[in-house]
């Protein structure tokens, strides 16, 4: 096992954190929790591509990145105004 | 050589993660929380810009990655400040409404 698959498994752990928080916190938790995974999952993401020697998974995670920032705009909208 | 500063560089990302998720474990109110999310950002993503830059070199897939961590630290700033005010303005509301 490659050190960058060591890092990848040793980050699911953490990955577990905002997913339990988002499955069952309050509302403003859930949104919080909604960005640390997302952040956590591209990172992930990188690791991986390092760990299986897969270059495209990089664009997959740049992709990630782009459409979380609109997404999480418009849940904090969301949240502000109607939620 | 190279092995072992990979090895550093990715052994202080996976420090800064646990520590950013075990503080958002601890921390109670989410405008705390969301500290959590730039700590790690910061912290676990600069570690693994360098280490790809130290494993591949200038390549294509480094300067995707330093890419990468400049977006999510850019919006990660617009996003904590678009949350915050929404966490902030919340419970303004509900007051009002009672």
């Amino acid at each position: 096992m490659s050190d960058w698959l060591a890092v990848v498994l040793a980050l699911l752990p953490p990955l577990a954190v905002p997913v339990w928080i988002a499955a069952s916190g309050r509302t403003a938790d859930r949104l919080v929790a909604m960005q640390l995974a997302s952040t956590l999952t591209g990172l992930i993401m990188v690791l991986m591509s390092f760990a299986f020697d897969l270059p495209s998974l990089i664009d997959l995670s740049l992709t990630l990145a782009f459409l979380s920032l609109p997404g999480a705009l418009l849940l904090a909208q969301f949240l502000e105004r109607w939620l | 050589m190279k092995a072992v500063v990979i090895d550093v560089l990715l052994g202080l990302a996976l420090l800064a993660a646990w520590l950013g998720c075990f503080g958002f474990l601890r921390l109670r109110t989410a405008l705390d929380r969301l500290h959590c999310v730039t700590f790690i950002a910061a912290g676990a993503g600069l570690p693994i810009v360098v280490a790809a830059f130290v494993a591949d070199g200038g390549s294509d897939r480094a300067f995707k990655i330093l890419l990468l961590a400049v977006v999510q630290l850019a919006a990660g700033a617009a996003l904590a400040h678009a949350v915050g005010r929404a966490l902030l303005l919340r419970p303004a509301a509900e007051d009002r409404l009672e």
